[in-house]
C-alpha cells in the first residue's frame, strides 16, 4: 500500500497529501476535560470591541448623534409650544390695551444671557420689542412688527432665550443678538417698545446652502498576507495573493455639496464628488516552485527544478484597491545548473500602478452647536463610490537572489480580471464652521473614513483602507 | 460532509457565539476542528497523551484569543498556527528542542524494537507512527518544513536554531522516515 503512493523522488509531497484528508479523534473524555478547564465568564468587552471594533465605535457614533439630536428636537418644540401659547396672548392683551394679568401663566422670562434659542429677526424689516415692565410679574418681551419705534432713547438689555420668534422670515439664531436697544415708550404705563438690532442679514427661511469643498487624506490599506499553505485563498483554479505591504499615500476629493437644514440642530447634506491618485504598490506573492507548471525543462509539472533551462508558469490572481487582475508570468531559471526544491519561494517582487478615478456621492447628517459666528458640527454618513476607472499596470518584476528571471521581458504579464464599479465607505467627521457674513462661511472638518467592502468580485477578502484627513469648503446660504 | 458554504456559514455562527463564551458553540467549534488539530498533535508530539495535553492547552488558547481572529482570512489555517505554536511552546516546556541524538545512532536494526508501521492502517496513521519515534528536534523541523511550509531561516528564527542545523534535522528526519518506510515494506 505504502509503496503504490510512495514517489522515489518525492517524499514531502507524499507525506504531505498523506495527511490531506486525515483526521483522528482524542479520546472520548476530551472534551469533558476541557470543559473543566475552560474559563467560565463570556469573553471580555475588550475581546469584542477588539472583534468588532468599528462596528461598535460607529454604532456608538450613530447612536450618540440621534439621541442628541431627538432630545434637542423634542426639548425645543416643548419650549417653542409653551411659548407661542404665551405669547400669543400677551401680545393680544397689549394691542389692544387691555391690561395684563399678573398671574400670566405661560409668560417667558427675561433676561438669561448665553441664549441659544432659534430666535430670529431681519434687520431690513425691524421688529419691535414690548417690554412688560410692571411689577407683578416677570419681565415680559413681545416681539411685534407692528408698532412703530418711537425715540432714540434708547437703554440695552439682554435677550430671553425663551422668545418665541415671530418674525419667520429671519434665520439668525439669538446668540448673534446679545444686545437690544430699548428705546424710550410711548406705550400704556408698564410697557417699552425696544428695537431689534440685529447683526445679521436675514437667511432663507428653507435653510438650503452649498458649497465647494476639498478633503486631503491619508489613505492606509491593510492588506490580506497569505501564509505559506493558506489554501483558503483559492478561489477555483487560479492563486488568489493580496499585497503585503501596508501602503500610505495622499488622496484628495473635490466636492459640490447641498444641505439643508431639516431641524434646528440637524442638517442633511449630499452632494458629489471626485477623486483621482495614482498609486505605486509593491506585491509580495508567496509563490513556490511547485505553484507554478513547469513548461520546459525535465521533470513533471510542479515538480522540484532539476537544473537546465527550466521554465515556469505563474498564474494567479493579484487583489488590489479597485479590483483584481490575471498575472500571467513565466519565468525560467536564471542558473541553468541550479538545482532547488519544489518549495523553494520565488521572492517575486510585482510593482504595480494603478490609476484611479472615482466618483463619489455622500449622504450625510450633520448636528451643529455653538453660537455667534462660530458653530460647531458632527457629521456622519455613507458615501457610495462609483470607479469611474481603474487602471492597473504591472510596471517592474524582480525575484529575490536572482534565481529567476522572466523569460521574455516583453510579454504582457496583466490583464484584467474584474475591476470593481461600485464601493461603500462609511464617514465621520467633526469640525468648526465660521460665518463671515449673512451668506458666506468657512468651515474646517478633520475627517475618517473607511471602506465597509468586505469582498471584491473574486469573493475574496478584499483589501480594507482608511482615510484620515482635513476637509475644508466654503458655503453659501440661499 | 457538508458543502463547503454550509460550513463557512456554520462555523460564522459558531465563531461568533464562541468568541462570547458560550460554551455550546465552543463544543461545536471544538467539534468542527478536533479531527484535523488531533492529527497536528499527533505529528508534534511524542505519543498519544502528549498530544491530547497540547490540543487541550491549544484549544484554550484558541477560545483566549479567537476575538484576535481578524475573519478575513483561513479560521482552520488560524486555529492550527495557534495549536503549532502551542505544541512548540509545550516542546520547549519540557526542553524536548534542545538536545538532539546524532543520526547514526537511530540505525535500524533488526534488533530494534522500534514500532514498524502496520500496512493495513491508513498511511497518515504509519506516518505518525514513524514520527513519534524520531527525536523531537527531527520531528518538529520535519513538520515545520514539510507540513507548514517554512523555510529553514524561518525554522531557524522560530526554535532558535542555526540554520544549517535545521537542514541537517529536516535531511535527517526525511532519511529516516525513508528508511522506516522501507524497512516496514522489507519486514
Amino acid at each position: 500500500m505504502i509503496e503504490e503512493h510512495t514517489p522515489k523522488d518525492n517524499l514531502d509531497d507524499f507525506i504531505r497529501r498523506s495527511f490531506e484528508r486525515y483526521e483522528e479523534d482524542p479520546s472520548p473524555a476530551f472534551w469533558d476535560n476541557l470543559n473543566d478547564k475552560l474559563p467560565n465568564q463570556p469573553a471580555t468587552g475588550m475581546a469584542l470591541i477588539h472583534r468588532f471594533g468599528w462596528q461598535i465605535a460607529a454604532a456608538t457614533v450613530i447612536l450618540i448623534l440621534s439621541s442628541t439630536l431627538i432630545a434637542g428636537y423634542l426639548h425645543f418644540t416643548n419650549k417653542v409650544n409653551t411659548l407661542i401659547a404665551g405669547q400669543v396672548e400677551l401680545k393680544e392683551q397689549l394691542l389692544n390695551n387691555k391690561p395684563i394679568v399678573s398671574d400670566q401663566p405661560s409668560t417667558p422670562s427675561l433676561p438669561r444671557s448665553n441664549s441659544r434659542s432659534p430666535v430670529q429677526f431681519h434687520q431690513n424689516n425691524p421688529s419691535y420689542v414690548i417690554v412688560d415692565q410692571r411689577e407683578g410679574i416677570p419681565p415680559t418681551l413681545l416681539i411685534e412688527n407692528q408698532v412703530n419705534a418711537i425715540s432714540a432713547n434708547s437703554v440695552n438689555v439682554e435677550v430671553s432665550p425663551d422668545i418665541k420668534p415671530q418674525v419667520e422670515d429671519a434665520v439668525a439664531p439669538l446668540a448673534y443678538l446679545p444686545k437690544w436697544n430699548i428705546l424710550s415708550s410711548q406705550f400704556q404705563p408698564g410697557t417699552i417698545v425696544a428695537k431689534v438690532m440685529s447683526p445679521i442679514q436675514p437667511v432663507s427661511k428653507q435653510g438650503w446652502y452649498s458649497g465647494v469643498h476639498s478633503t486631503v487624506s491619508i489613505m492606509s490599506e491593510k492588506l490580506k498576507k497569505p501564509g505559506p499553505d493558506d489554501n483558503d485563498n483559492h478561489h477555483g483554479p487560479r492563486r488568489v495573493v493580496s499585497s503585503q505591504s501596508k501602503l500610505n499615500h495622499i488622496v484628495a476629493d473635490y466636492w459640490v455639496k447641498a444641505g439643508k437644514q431639516i431641524a434646528p440642530h440637524l442638517a442633511f447634506e449630499t452632494g458629489v464628488g471626485y477623486q483621482q491618485f495614482d498609486r505605486i504598490a509593491e506585491h509580495q506573492p508567496e509563490l513556490k516552485i511547485r505553484d507554478g507548471e513547469r513548461v520546459h525543462g525535465h521533470g513533471g509539472p510542479g515538480g522540484p527544478s532539476h537544473g537546465g533551462h527550466d521554465e515556469y508558469d505563474f498564474n494567479y490572481t493579484l487583489n488590489s484597491y479597485a479590483g483584481s487582475m490575471d498575472i500571467n508570468l513565466r519565468m525560467s531559471q536564471v542558473d541553468t545548473t541550479a538545482m532547488y526544491p519544489d518549495d523553494q519561494p520565488l521572492d517575486l517582487n510585482l510593482t504595480t500602478k494603478e490609476h484611479v478615478k472615482t466618483l463619489r456621492i455622500p449622504l450625510l447628517l450633520a448636528t451643529h452647536t455653538g453660537k455667534g459666528r462660530l458653530k460647531f458640527a458632527i457629521k456622519g454618513g455613507l458615501i457610495a463610490n462609483v470607479f469611474l476607472q481603474n487602471e492597473l499596470e504591472v510596471t517592474g518584476i524582480s525575484s529575490g537572489g536572482n534565481r529567476f528571471k522572466r523569460s521574455d521581458p516583453d510579454e504582457p504579464v496583466a490583464q484584467k480580471e474584474s475591476t470593481q464599479r461600485y464601493g461603500l465607505d462609511f464617514v465621520l467627521a467633526a469640525g468648526a464652521e465660521y460665518r463671515l457674513n449673512n451668506k458666506l462661511s468657512v468651515l474646517a472638518e478633520p475627517t475618517f473614513s473607511a471602506s465597509l467592502a468586505l469582498q471584491n468580485n473574486n469573493l475574496a477578502p478584499a483589501p480594507s483602507y482608511q482615510t484620515a484627513g482635513i476637509n475644508i469648503g466654503l458655503n453659501y446660504r440661499f | 460532509m457538508p458543502a463547503n458554504s454550509e460550513l463557512t456559514h456554520m462555523t460564522e455562527d459558531i465563531l461568533k457565539a464562541s468568541i462570547r463564551g458560550e460554551r455550546l458553540a465552543q463544543k461545536e467549534f471544538y467539534n468542527f476542528f478536533k479531527g484535523k488539530m488531533f492529527v497536528v498533535c499527533l505529528r508534534y508530539a511524542k505519543n498519544r497523551e502528549d498530544a491530547e495535553d497540547m490540543l487541550q492547552e491549544g484549544f484554550i488558547k484558541v477560545f483566549q484569543d479567537l476575538h484576535q481572529y481578524a475573519g478575513a482570512g483561513s479560521l482552520e489555517g488560524w486555529v492550527r498556527k495557534v495549536i503549532v505554536n502551542v505544541a512548540l511552546q509545550h516542546l520547549k516546556k519540557q526542553q524536548r528542542l534542545l538536545p538532539t541524538v546524532e543520526f547514526d545512532n537511530l540505525e535500524i536494526s533488526d534488533n530494534t524494537d522500534q514500532e514498524l508501521p502496520h500496512l493495513d492502517e491508513p498511511i497518515a496513521k504509519n506516518l505518525i507512527h514513524i514520527l513519534h519515534q524520531m527525536p523531537d528536534g527531527f520531528r518538529t523541523v520535519f513538520n515545520l518544513y514539510v507540513m507548514e511550509g517554512y523555510t529553514h531561516i524561518e525554522i531557524a528564527e522560530i526554535l532558535g536554531i542555526s540554520v544549517s542545523t535545521s537542514k541537517t534535522q529536516y535531511l535527517r528526519a526525511k532519511a529516516y522516515m525513508r528508511k522506516m518506510l522501507a524497512k516496514s515494506l522489507t519486514t
